[in-house]
């Protein structure tokens, strides 16, 4: 009798801890910063937003969908591909940031113009060099599909489609995607252990880049110019673009390292496709010349072997788990099979 | 507690039943219409004119207006703070309802132009804030709060577009204006639902401060530039 009830109590507590497990906030994390709509049914609004993240009909041809560029294995970065593709071959002017802990950060792009998650995807959507469709079109499509209606009625209770719904629905999706598990995690929380370069290579970190990339999001949710020669090509002048701010020019968002040894090519346009070249440009005098961000300067010369410290640190970030989960992968596969 | 909820939802009614109350609120109606200098405008057909000698046409004429008051003498104020878009394309979205405004004598209605700094950073939202009325910039946070769009020759843009996308909430562009136009006529809730005619008049927007001259200023969609085109704006508007 005692088992059972042990039985039921435990599944019943794994049930629920499956369903919450995004909700929770990872031990050491700040607290939440997004409001899950009080008047929808969590699970079924994250589900909603997981099929349409995964659908390509919210761009103008059909073709792309957000997962198109942000890809799960990746930490929903777009691996290989210094600079965004959107559809009809049209090449956008950043990288494709890696989607993860959003409910932590304030404001989105690498030039921060959007400051509300929920909001954001609607610059991707009617992007024309990212999915180049329209608002009233997605709306058309989405309520035509015939698809939809139920898992609206699931998430909100009824059928109506709308685009602030929509929009709500992609916003709680993003929102799930929490990486909390890598090997880092595991070692601060004392059920994982480091290499001793590993051990070193923390040290390093911690004492040079966690004014920018600090801990345990590992981005202090600011801007500043990393010193990055500028691409003449590109010409992009950052954060200055939205903010009119003279004194933010060239400044990007610090991105979060974790998941770094799968979202690659790095910096906001893509230039270097390998971790050592980030690091190496970091560690030398190069940077010095280009205005860059004081904290920056402060890093100062780093050796080979700091160089390959650091980078074996960075590596602890992946989260295996994130980067598998289920509840984060392609809905539609289940039924094309 | 439901019982009290319960108890505060049927209250009134029961109170209305019992006692049957004397009215003491009224809804007033204000109705927002457009002009060129005091006369009729039309979307696409007509070409007008403006100081410059510019001919032009309109094709858009969107904008928001939130914290609708009515003001009385004794300096009570009557508000409400729900931004509503006013569409002239649109005859269905040329109006504010103003429900329950308490009886009195109102000498002067006020609100402001665009989207109070709350609403800009808040989720999607239906109704007026509904993104899919394209008064949202798709590339930043905040909305539209002012869009007029047409064409004239002396405009240098593809297709000879003009454009006046005019918004910004956060500081050093705050753009957000507030209109006060006294009423020469009093208005008198005195029970009976009322209606008050609000006019945008285009021509005063355009011709202001010497003019806008379509051969230099064609396209205005950046909250940089929003602040000076927002003051016409502010000046543009009287009771009809």
């Amino acid at each position: 009798m005692s088992a059972r009830y042990a039985a039921v109590v435990s599944t019943l507590f794994l049930v629920t801890f499956w369903l919450v497990s995004d909700d929770q906030v990872p031990q050491a994390f700040p607290p939440y910063d997004y409001d899950v709509p009080a008047s929808a049914n969590d699970s079924s609004l994250r589900e909603l937003g997981r099929y349409l993240f995964y659908d390509p009909i919210l761009s103008v041809d059909s073709s792309t969908s957000c997962a198109s560029c942000h890809q799960q294995f990746s930490a929903f970065s777009h691996i290989d591909h210094a600079l965004s593709h959107g559809v009809m071959g049209r090449i956008g002017k950043r990288n494709v940031p890696a989607l993860q802990n959003l409910a932590w950060q304030t404001s989105f792009m690498w030039d921060g113009a959007i400051e509300n998650l929920d909001m954001q995807s609607i610059s991707p959507i009617t992007g024309h060099e990212e999915l180049g469709e329209t608002l009233p079109n997605i709306l058309r499509k989405v309520r035509s599909s015939g698809f939809y209606d139920s898992l609206f009625t699931d998430a909100y209770g009824s059928d109506t489609i709308s685009i602030p719904r929509i929009l709500s629905a992609l916003g709680r999706f993003a929102a799930s995607l929490v990486s909390a598990n890598s090997r880092y995690d595991r070692y601060v929380r004392g059920t994982d252990t480091f290499s001793l370069q590993e051990v070193r290579g923390l040290e390093a970190f911690r004492s040079r880049c966690t004014s920018c990339h600090t801990e345990p999001l590992f981005t202090n949710n600011q801007f500043a110019n990393n010193g990055l020669p500028v691409d003449t090509a590109l010409m992009d002048i950052g954060r200055s673009k939205v903010s009119h701010n003279a004194a933010d020019a060239y400044t990007f968002r610090v991105p979060s390292l974790r998941n770094i040894a799968v979202t690659h090519p790095y910096m906001h346009d893509g230039r270097y496709k390998r971790l050592r070249e980030v690091i190496a440009f970091y560690g030398s005098s190069e940077l010095h010349v280009h205005s860059a961000d004081q904290r920056i300067r402060a890093i100062g010369i780093l050796r080979d072997d700091q160089r390959k410290d650091i980078i074996a640190f960075l590596l602890t970030l992946t989260d295996d788990e994130f980067l598998r989960a289920p509840q984060h992968g392609d809905p539609f596969t289940l039924i094309r099979r | 507690m439901r019982f009290l909820l319960l108890l505060l939802s049927i209250g009134p009614y029961i109170t209305s039943i019992t006692y049957a109350q004397p009215t003491v609120s009224t809804d007033v109606t204000l109705n927002f219409s457009w002009q060129n200098h005091y006369a009729p405008i039309e979307f696409n057909k007509p070409v007008y004119s403006n100081v410059h000698g510019q001919l032009y046409s309109l094709t858009t004429l969107r904008y928001y207006v939130s914290n609708v008051a009515l003001h009385r003498a004794d300096g009570s104020v009557y508000q409400q703070k729900m931004p509503v878009l006013i569409d002239h394309d649109n005859d269905a979205m040329t109006s504010v309802r103003l429900n329950s405004v308490p009886l009195g004598t109102y000498t002067s209605v006020s609100f402001i132009l665009g989207v109070d700094s709350v609403d800009n950073v808040s989720g999607p939202r239906e109704g007026a804030l509904d993104p899919l009325n394209g008064m949202y910039w798709t590339w930043a946070t905040g909305y539209i709060f002012f869009k007029l769009e047409g064409t004239s020759a002396a405009s240098s843009q593809p297709k000879n577009i003009i454009e006046f996308h005019l918004g910004g909430f956060e500081a050093p562009y705050n753009n957000i204006r507030r209109v006060e136009l006294p009423l020469r006529r009093p208005l008198q809730a005195d029970g009976r639902n009322t209606s008050l005619g609000i006019v945008l008049d285009v021509g005063a927007f355009v011709d202001a401060d010497g003019g806008i001259d379509f051969s230099a200023v064609s396209s205005v969609t950046d909250v940089r530039s929003a602040g000076p085109y927002m003051k016409r704006l502010q000046g543009a508007f009287h009771v009809r």
